[in-house]
């Protein structure tokens, strides 16, 4: 008898895996036209200087599928944690029967998650994507190194958070998704401006820096099917 | 006799199962109010508060080896660090605050003198982290505990399995400083009803009631808030407190409020560590107070206190010494685990 209701639900299991359909969001790091590679060194354009991006890292939050302005699915994993050096994708598990039409998320945490203490998972502390002096997620982590750079080994760091107001840095995206896949690219030579290296190459605790610069990450986002 | 075996066995499986997973019950008195940190995302065990303890006195967290929590929070001094010498380069916020006490810590929603930790599994993160590169270095502190020995055993008796995540870490050392408690004060005797305040003392707990207890509230002499007090501001610091982290003007020299328990034990005082005595402080409530446009109304004319009354309050205050507390043996460097001294810790062993 035990093993009979095991094996319907078993087969039940694997049916609903059938029934659902994978989705997937995957980001793509670029400069100017080529894909960017990690620790490779790109010519900025209108100057003799030349760049590095090492580390990418950022949290995308609360994925939902919207179709005609209704929301039609959200992802019961909350939290996804994107480094580009390991894992550029999130994969969704979809309903068949659900079509839709846009797709919505966020880039950082959300206020409260940032005030629960000790998380797991892609939340874990021990990604380096929170904070030692003041509590709170780094949402986004961008580092490398360029010439243009007045700092110790040209490095520039971008650690960008905060969740209190009025300095608060999670950002909404909405971007439409009609069919199973989306890549979004990620295009460095706009994120990276000159006078940005220049002026601040390091963004390292909360404040309006850090809002500018979330900012204009977000809008570089280039959604490509 | 196979059965008695098998019933034997079967019996010591479940006490062993018992004991790796025996609740700890927080324990505080009924004059106390109840605590604000989240116990059910972090559920008590022995096993765990012993990890915890372990990770406190170990300087296997700090990058070079050199340094533990205890290096600056001894249990000698109610956790705070009397020694003004903070040279072992851990992160530069370090070398200008003052060490506080750590106790009663589960009564606390923010931490640090300015604020800028919002729960206490996220403290430790703060002294973990490498000069400037914040929150950075648990990683390596994770990696490091993943290759030793002793903690495969003791996160194993902790979560069943010997996996090092952040989170176990974190939370394990929440739970040691959780269990410091200091309610055995002789003001806990005399709310208990089990001693009576001399009438000196009790003179000064009216004064107490009447000046400090606004903010310094009982029974934990501290409402954990933020305040400015008066202090004018250390030019080779410039510290402006909760300022530094909010960023609004009006947080301009406000600082967490510190509570009045363990005074004896915890001296220098202020964030600063400005006051060496605590005839200083009384002192600058008295005849120091620096107006500005954040200084608490309270505090807005000094307080009036003739000499005699200051007595009374000093007498009062050292009502809130806890040796016991102080001296609890559950609370210090845990020789079983560690050998004999600090420094002996055989490094094959980690
Ligand atoms: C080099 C000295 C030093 C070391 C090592 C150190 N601390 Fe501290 N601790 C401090 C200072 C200084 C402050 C106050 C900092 C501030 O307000 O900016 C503090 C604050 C705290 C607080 C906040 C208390 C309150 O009332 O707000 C806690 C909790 C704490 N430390 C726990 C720890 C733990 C756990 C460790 C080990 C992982 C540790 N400390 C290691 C010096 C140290
Ligand atoms: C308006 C709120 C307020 C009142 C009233 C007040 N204090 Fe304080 N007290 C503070 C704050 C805030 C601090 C920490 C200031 C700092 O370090 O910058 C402090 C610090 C102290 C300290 C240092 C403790 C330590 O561990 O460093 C002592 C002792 C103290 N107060 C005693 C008193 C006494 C005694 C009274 C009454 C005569 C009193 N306070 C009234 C807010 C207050």
């Amino acid at each position: 008898m035990r093993y009979v209701v095991a094996i319907i639900i078993i087969s039940l299991t694997f049916y609903l895996e059938l029934m659902a359909q994978q989705a997937q969001i995957s980001f793509t790091p670029k400069w100017s036209n080529e894909t960017l590679i990690l620790g490779k060194y790109y010519p900025i354009s209108n100057s003799n200087d030349s760049i590095r991006v090492d580390v990418v890292k950022f949290y995308i939050t609360n994925i939902s599928l919207w179709k005609q302005g209704n929301q039609v699915y959200s992802s019961p994993v909350e939290h996804h944690l994107i480094n580009l050096e390991t894992n550029n994708t999130i994969d969704l598990k979809v309903p068949q029967q659900i079509s839709f039409d846009t797709i919505q998320f966020f880039i950082g945490t959300d206020s409260i998650t940032n005030t629960l203490g000790a998380m797991s998972g892609d939340l874990d502390a021990m990604h380096g994507m929170y904070w030692a002096w003041q509590s709170g997620y780094i949402n986004v982590k961008i580092e490398g190194a360029s010439s243009i750079c007045k700092t110790r080994k040209n490095l520039f760091q971008y650690h960008l958070g905060g969740y209190l107001s009025p300095n608060q840095t999670r950002q909404q995206v909405t971007f439409a998704m009609a069919n199973q896949h989306i890549n979004i690219f990620i295009p460095f030579d706009e994120i990276l401006q000159l006078q940005t290296l220049q002026n601040t190459p390091e963004v390292m605790s909360p404040g309006t820096q850090a809002v500018i610069n979330i900012q204009r990450f977000k809008q570089a986002l280039k959604p490509t099917e | 006799m196979k059965k008695q075996v098998l019933v034997l066995s079967a019996l010591v499986t479940i006490i062993s199962l018992f004991a790796f997973t025996a609740k700890h019950v927080f324990l505080y008195p009924t004059h106390f109010p109840k605590p604000v940190y989240h116990f059910n995302n972090n559920t008590l065990s022995k096993a765990k508060i012993e990890l915890g303890r372990v990770l406190f006195y170990d300087p296997i967290l700090s990058k070079d080896g050199s340094i533990s929590c205890a290096s600056c929070h001894s249990s000698y001094n109610a956790f705070a660090h009397t020694d003004h010498d903070l040279s072992h380069g851990i992160n530069d916020q370090i070398g200008f605050r003052n060490a506080p006490a750590l106790f009663n810590l589960a009564w606390q929603q923010q931490f640090m003198w300015d604020g800028a930790i919002n729960h206490l599994d996220m403290q430790a993160l703060a002294p973990i982290a490498h000069p400037k590169e914040m929150g950075e270095n648990l990683t390596d502190v994770v990696t490091k505990l993943q290759s030793s020995t002793l903690y495969k055993t003791l996160f194993k008796n902790a979560y069943h399995d010997s996996l090092v995540t952040g989170e176990r870490l974190l939370k394990a050392m929440s739970q040691f400083q959780l269990t410091l408690v200091s309610s055995e004060s002789k003001y806990d005797k005399v709310i208990k009803k089990q001693a009576s305040f001399t009438e000196q003392e009790q003179r000064g707990y009216t004064l107490f009631k009447q000046h400090c207890n606004s903010c310094h509230t009982e029974p934990l002499f501290s409402n954990y808030t933020f305040a400015n007090n008066g202090l004018p501001v250390d030019s080779t610091l410039n510290d402006f407190g909760k300022m530094n982290i909010t960023r609004k003007k009006e947080d301009s020299l406000l600082f967490k409020i510190p509570t009045l328990r363990n005074l004896s034990y915890t001296f220098p005082y202020m964030h600063d560590g400005r006051f060496k005595k605590l005839n200083e402080v009384l002192h600058h409530y008295t005849q120091g107070i620096k107006p500005s446009a954040t200084l608490a109304v309270q505090l807005k004319n000094n307080i009036n206190l003739s000499p005699y009354q200051k007595t009374d309050l000093m007498a009062f205050i050292l009502t809130l010494n806890d040796s016991a507390f102080v001296f609890n043996p559950n609370h210090k460097y845990p020789h079983q685990v560690f050998g004999a001294t600090p420094n002996n810790i055989p490094t094959n062993k980690r």
